[in-house]
Formats: structure tokens, C-alpha cells, sequence
């Protein structure tokens, strides 16, 4: 499916072929491998359409410059999914499970990229998943967010929610 | 309810525009990207977009608690138009009147946006009596087994809710056949009523006549009508399908079936309701009119009841 591409990203960005209907498209990754798809693939992936219907289908070789060639396979499926209709619980539990969360954080910004509403709505639920039940420190390690509220912040959220929370084991509190 | 999020368009662009850049910039490592995009400058709908997806008590403790930016995000009241406090809180220590506390803390994030909220067993009358001053576009009220909500706090506070669609209760107690009468009246664009008597034993399944009876005379615009752990007659039906014209859903499965072999019945309600949902099984000493039924017409189900 995927082959090395020999000229360099620049030089390859556009190439002209004839405006046919049934010629496939090519998604370049990042880092230089070309995928070859059905252009019904190509319209899952808003971005990417919208740049074929703005040069009249002249082109389809496109550069993906922010979407790696380990993310670009799992799109491809999940559109290819989408297309036939066969996206089932089944198909996403299975999806997901082959997923790490960088994988996961970094198909959500493929999908953003890209534009595939449906993915990105699945990804986000996934992601909500993932950090469900989960301590501010962990959410925060998830996505490698500093806390960086000032003490004064700090001292009125911790305000709030001792107000909110009051009848809890103060132990409980302190976590929070 | 849907999590609606519309991810706007410009500031997708610009976040694109700079993760672009980012990409440019660390191009030269070429192969492995070793990409770590800053999460705090995605564009805010598409963190509201995961965040949205959480349970009430996971942003209210953890996520809104992440940092400033989350805070502010989880201040918008309309990240509160859904608020669901059901199913099993053992991970916290929260006693009832914690989490009716934290209820009462999200009721009052969602400055009048609440659409669609789902409470537990901690629910009471006060609570409900919250809700009914702070939720009038309340669309959607789901009360799971909530010990402290009686009937004289149904028929005071349901009512207030005149833009109710879907209605969603589990009680252990039996409503009243005048609690219902009231919804019915007060909340007249009501299209969906599950109603789930929760029972311990087979062989308590309540008689619900009286009700079915007051839901059809006041609820004639339902298109979905639930029933779970009442005993159901051919009287009932009938009434039902005379009552709720609209009606297109109707879900009997976890009903005792009792006299149902009425056939001229039971060809209206397949005529009738598209997605017919018939009693799973039956009473075999005081009602064996109903497993009769189940052996002959829906083994399926019988099998699902009996692994469940």
C-alpha cells in the first residue's frame, strides 16, 4: 500500500494528471510515503477534498505534512469503515484497543487536520474515556499540562471546593 | 441528548496554522515524529468537545481543576446543559448529601441552560424543588431509584417543567396515579415516558391499571411509552393504543403479561407501533396466560430473560 516516494516533499507536492473520476488519490505522509486510496476516502477527509475540488480534480497527489505514516493507516481504515457503513460498537472497541494514548492524542489532531468529523467525535469520546475517573494529576500528565494556577487561584479554588464538598473524608479533599 | 460542538473554522486555522509551523520547524528529525503538540492552544470547542463527554463528577472534581484555561472552559453555563449523576459513585466517598451537594454546585454552573438531567439514589424533594427553579427549558429528567423524591414532590415540581419531552423514572415506591395525571397536564409536549418499578421478586410486579389509565387520558401526544415491572393486561393495552394515537415505540419487555392473548389486540399494536416491544415473559402460577404467550411467540426474548 504504501511506497517510498524518491523526489523530495517539495518537487512532489503537485503533479498533474487527468481529471478522472476513478483515479486514485495519493496521500503523502510526513514523513514521505505515499498512500494510495479511492477517491470515496478522499471525501471522508474534508481537508483533503476541498483541496481536490478547489483545482477542478487536476490533483491528486497531496502532501499531509502533519499526519506521520504510522497515524495515516488507522484514518485510512476508520474512513474505509465509515464508507461501508461498518462502523460498529464492535469495530471501535477493537479500533481502540490498538490504540496507546499518543497514538490516540495524535489521530485526534490527524483527524482535526484532516476534518473527519465522525473520527474526531469518536476520539473525543475515547480521549473522555481515558480520563474518566481519573485525579487532576492524572489528567494533567495525560496531556502534559503544567498547573499553573497562582497560589491566590489555588487558595480559592481549593475555597470552592471545600464548600462544594463539605461531609467528605477530608483525607478525599486533600487529593483533590 | 447530543453533544452538539461545532469547531469553528477560524481558529482551527490559525491553531493549524501554528501547529504547521511547529511541524516545519521540527521537520528535520525526519521518520519517527516526536511530536508533542501543547494541548492549552487547541482551539477551546474541540477541548470542549472531550470534555463536554464527561461525567458531572469527573469535571466538576478534575477536569475544571486541571488548570486556569480548563476552569474557564467549564465556566461556560452551556457545558452544564447536560448533567448526569446516575450509576456508581463507589469510587468517591460521597455520601447523599455530598452529592446532591455537587448536584445542586453543577445546577448552579449551568445558570438556567439545563436541558437534560439524570439524578440518583441521593434525589429529594428539595433537590427537585432546586431544579424546578433554576431548569425552566428543562427538556429532559431522568430520576433512577431516588429514595428521598415522594410523590407529593413529583406532582409539586414535575409540573414546573412545561418544556418536558422525555421523562425517565425508577422508583421503588409505586407512583400515583394523580402524580401522573399532573405531569401529564403540565408538561403537554411530552413525547417519551419510561417508567421503571423497580421490584426485588417476580411475584411483586405491581398492578399499574389505574396509571396506564391516567397516561393515556392526559400524555396523548407520547410517541414512546416504557414499562418495567408492572403487570399488563389486555384493558391496558388497548387503552393505550386508543389513548396515544402518536405513539410509535412501545417497550413491554420487562412487563408481567397478563390475559394478552387477545389476537385482534395484538394485531392492532404490531399494526400500530412500529418498534413493539412485547411482554419477555410471564407469570407461570397466577398469570399463565402470559408464559403460554412467551412459549408461543417470543422464545427469544424468554432466553434473554433467563440469563438475565
Amino acid at each position: 500500500m504504501a511506497e517510498e516516494v524518491s523526489s523530495q516533499m517539495n518537487s512532489l507536492s503537485i503533479s498533474e494528471t487527468n481529471p478522472s473520476s476513478s483515479a486514485t488519490i495519493s496521500l503523502v505522509s510526513g514523513d514521505d510515503i505515499v498512500f494510495k486510496v479511492e477517491p470515496t476516502i478522499a471525501k471522508e477527509m474534508e481537508t483533503v477534498q476541498s483541496f481536490i475540488d478547489e483545482t477542478d480534480g487536476k490533483i491528486t497527489t497531496i502532501p499531509l505534512p502533519n499526519i506521520s505514516s504510522h497515524d495515516l493507516p488507522y484514518v485510512i481504515e476508520y474512513c474505509e469503515k465509515s464508507i461501508a457503513g461498518k462502523i460498529t460498537k464492535e469495530f471501535e472497541a477493537e479500533f481502540v484497543k490498538k490504540l496507546n494514548n499518543e497514538e490516540v492524542k495524535e489521530l485526534f489532531l490527524a483527524a482535526n487536520y484532516l476534518n473527519i468529523k465522525k473520527l474526531l467525535d469518536f476520539l473525543s469520546q475515547v480521549i473522555a474515556d481515558r480520563i474518566a475517573n481519573k485525579s487532576v494529576e492524572y489528567v494533567r500528565r495525560y496531556f502534559g499540562i503544567e498547573n499553573d494556577f497562582t497560589p491566590e487561584e489555588e487558595a480559592k479554588l481549593r475555597e470552592e471546593l471545600a464548600w462544594t464538598f463539605t461531609g467528605v473524608d477530608p483525607d478525599d479533599e486533600d487529593e483533590n | 441528548l447530543i453533544i452538539k460542538c461545532n469547531v469553528s473554522c477560524l481558529k482551527s486555522e490559525v491553531f493549524l496554522l501554528s501547529y504547521y509551523k511547529n511541524m516545519a520547524s521540527s521537520k528535520k528529525s525526519k521518520g519517527e515524529s516526536t511530536r508533542k503538540p501543547n494541548w492549552l492552544e487547541l482551539p477551546i470547542d474541540l477541548t470542549k468537545n472531550i470534555l463536554q463527554r464527561l461525567d458531572t463528577l469527573d469535571i466538576l472534581i478534575s477536569a475544571r481543576n486541571v488548570c486556569p484555561l480548563w476552569w474557564h472552559i467549564c465556566k461556560d453555563p452551556l457545558m452544564w446543559r447536560t448533567i448526569h449523576m446516575i450509576g456508581n459513585f463507589d469510587n468517591f466517598c460521597f455520601d447523599f448529601r455530598c452529592l446532591e451537594k455537587i448536584c445542586r454546585c453543577a445546577i448552579d454552573l449551568s445558570c438556567g441552560h439545563l436541558e437534560d438531567i439524570a439524578i440518583g439514589k441521593f434525589g429529594t424533594d428539595d433537590l427537585l424543588e432546586y431544579i424546578a427553579h433554576r431548569a425552566s427549558k428543562l427538556r429532559r429528567l431522568q430520576i433512577s431509584n431516588s429514595h428521598g423524591i415522594s410523590n407529593k414532590g413529583l406532582n409539586q415540581f414535575v409540573k414546573k417543567f412545561s418544556l418536558l419531552e422525555k421523562l425517565d423514572i425508577a422508583f421503588m415506591d409505586n407512583i400515583s396515579k394523580d402524580s401522573l395525571e399532573v405531569i401529564g397536564r403540565c408538561c403537554p409536549i411530552l413525547k417519551s415516558l419510561n417508567l421503571e418499578m423497580l421490584t426485588l421478586h417476580f411475584n411483586k410486579f405491581r398492578k399499574f391499571g389505574d396509571q396506564v389509565f391516567a397516561i393515556v387520558k392526559t400524555m396523548t401526544g407520547l410517541r414512546h411509552l416504557g414499562f418495567s415491572g408492572i403487570v399488563i393486561g389486555n384493558d391496558e393495552l388497548v387503552a393505550i393504543l386508543d389513548g396515544c394515537p402518536l405513539l410509535h415505540s412501545l417497550d413491554l419487555r420487562h412487563c408481567f403479561c397478563h390475559h394478552l392473548r387477545c389476537e385482534s389486540t395484538l394485531k392492532r399494536c404490531h399494526q400500530q407501533i412500529q418498534d413493539l416491544q412485547l411482554p419477555c415473559f410471564g407469570y407461570n402460577d397466577e398469570y399463565d396466560d402470559g408464559l403460554a404467550y412467551v412459549d408461543t411467540f417470543e422464545d427469544t426474548y424468554a432466553n434473554e430473560y433467563w440469563e438475565y
